[in-house]
């Protein structure tokens, strides 16, 4: 029983990686080399958030280093700030996932949508203090937005195809 | 048992709480170095970036033709349309063409005529795009070239037409271009054919915006911009595009390189353009040598 919940956490935690490795390739694709007037949702930090509020077993803190890592070093970002403010998220989301098991889906919601705001501007502000060239406010905002407006369809597919699902009080003392 | 594992819980969580203290004061370290030191740690983002990218290469090259080939399909639904305003653009282009072919005989003999010669040493590495920037706040392209190829960090990549960027962080086997639509992109161009120089400063849009002009009223909507070569990092003379004015009245540059397709750059070879040192000394015969040379005759 420990043993095939075991390694259906390392499992787990493979396909969270590879999941972000794939992000990461469709994000590099070269489809878009003239300047967008809009900008996507960042799925990578959605899916992060998620998972680590429904299973945070799934999605330990040096695996969320280490992927951010690399996606802050090829996607061009300040290497290492996207990293720390999405593990100190994530750390956040997980002591959240306790008192967040019983709660309705839109308290959820609004807890992850808090978060990315908080991403945002925690950004932001630590780019002022250091004098980083900052992109527009007003794309940054429309990131956000999007992050936040995604979050539901990132929850349901990966319950549905990944089977991360809060656990309930009744899962967790039938495991005991 | 539940007792049991809340004591450990007791036990493991403060030390939980150190090892994440430490992670992330990790990763603020690596932001800190990249902001103190920033050309060592964008050579190691270099470095990681040519050894991740082009181990996707495979995937990446048919992924990206299956989607370009989705969107080309969906521009057949369009293509009666398409198909005669091309006949019509024909039409125009025959003209122009017998134009150009009378120029260009005109051309080159005023050029033999004048013993013209251009600059043999501009020649160029032509490179693949394999990847994009990734975001949508930077404008940036990989190349499949390198330091292996003799790439150099500063030089001008091309496409057929136009400048398209420059030439900022070469790994052994890719180079990352920065295209003039980024915003940390200042490039020195003359503006024909009042010959002002100005900035192309990229803005991340689609059309970077003209300063440091000294009078903007010798500038017209549709005078050529070319880079000017000051500064000896770029060549001289590449087309960069046309003047055009935005809705609130400021100038910006319509590129001529097609941004829409960037699949093949070609890398200008650069090797820095000759400097003058000295302010120029008196011209005098060389020394006694030539004098006793004069006298003997």
């Amino acid at each position: 029983m420990a043993d095939a919940a075991l390694s259906n956490k390392v499992v787990m935690r493979c396909v969270f990686a590879v999941l972000c490795l794939i992000l990461i390739f469709v994000h590099l694709l070269p489809l878009e080399t003239t300047p967008r007037r809009w900008a996507g949702p960042e799925f990578m930090v959605v899916l992060a958030l998620a998972w680590s509020v429904r299973q945070p077993d799934y999605t330990p803190p040096l695996l969320i280093a280490v992927l951010f890592l690399l996606a802050d070093f090829l996607l061009l970002r300040p290497p290492g700030l996207g990293a720390a403010i999405m593990v100190l998220a994530c750390e956040i989301q997980r002591s959240r996932s306790l008192r967040l098991r019983d709660a309705t889906f839109a308290t959820e919601w609004l807890t992850a949508a808090v978060i990315m705001v908080a991403i945002t501007l925690g950004y932001r502000l630590i780019g002022t203090i250091f004098l980083l060239p900052l992109p527009s406010l007003g794309l940054m905002l429309m990131q956000t937005i999007m992050n936040i407006a995604i979050y539901p369809g990132v929850v349901l597919l990966s319950h549905l195809l990944f089977g991360v699902r809060r656990s309930s009080v009744h899962d967790t003392l039938g495991a005991n | 048992m539940a007792k049991d594992r809340t004591q450990s819980e007791d036990f493991s969580a403060p030390l939980r709480r150190l090892l994440l203290g430490v992670l992330i004061l990790l990763l603020l370290g690596v932001f800190l170095i990249w902001r103190i030191d920033s050309p060592r740690v964008e050579r190691f983002r270099a470095q990681i970036t040519d050894t991740v990218v082009p181990n996707f290469d495979w995937a990446m090259a048919p992924v990206t033709g299956a989607i370009n080939m989705l969107r080309n399909f969906q521009s057949y639904t369009r293509i009666v349309e398409q198909n005669r305003d091309l006949r019509r653009e024909l039409q125009d282009m025959k003209a122009w063409k017998e134009a150009a072919l009378q120029l260009e005989q005109e051309n080159a003999r005023l050029l033999d005529l004048n013993n013209v010669r251009l600059d043999p040493r501009l020649t160029y590495v032509t490179g693949v795009v394999l990847a994009d920037s990734g975001s949508p706040f930077r404008q940036s392209v990989l190349l499949n070239i390198g330091a292996r190829d003799g790439i150099i960090d500063g030089w001008a990549a091309m496409d057929g037409i136009g400048l398209v960027g420059r030439i900022s962080g070469v790994g052994q086997s890719s180079s990352r271009v920065m295209l003039l639509t980024d915003s940390s992109s200042r490039i020195p161009a003359r503006i024909q054919p009042s010959g002002q120089t100005a900035l192309i400063v990229g803005d991340n849009s689609v059309a970077p915006h003209v300063d440091f002009l000294e009078t903007p009223d010798l500038v017209r909507p549709g005078d050529r911009v070319v880079t000017s070569g000051d500064g000896g990092v770029f060549p001289g003379g590449l087309l960069i595009g046309q003047v055009a004015v935005d809705p609130s009245g400021r100038l910006r540059v319509r590129l001529a390189a097609d941004y829409e397709r960037l699949e093949f750059l070609r890398v200008l070879r650069h090797h820095g353009q000759e400097r003058l040192d000295s302010p120029g000394s008196v011209i005098a015969p060389d020394g006694p040598d030539a004098f006793s040379e004069t006298t003997d005759g």
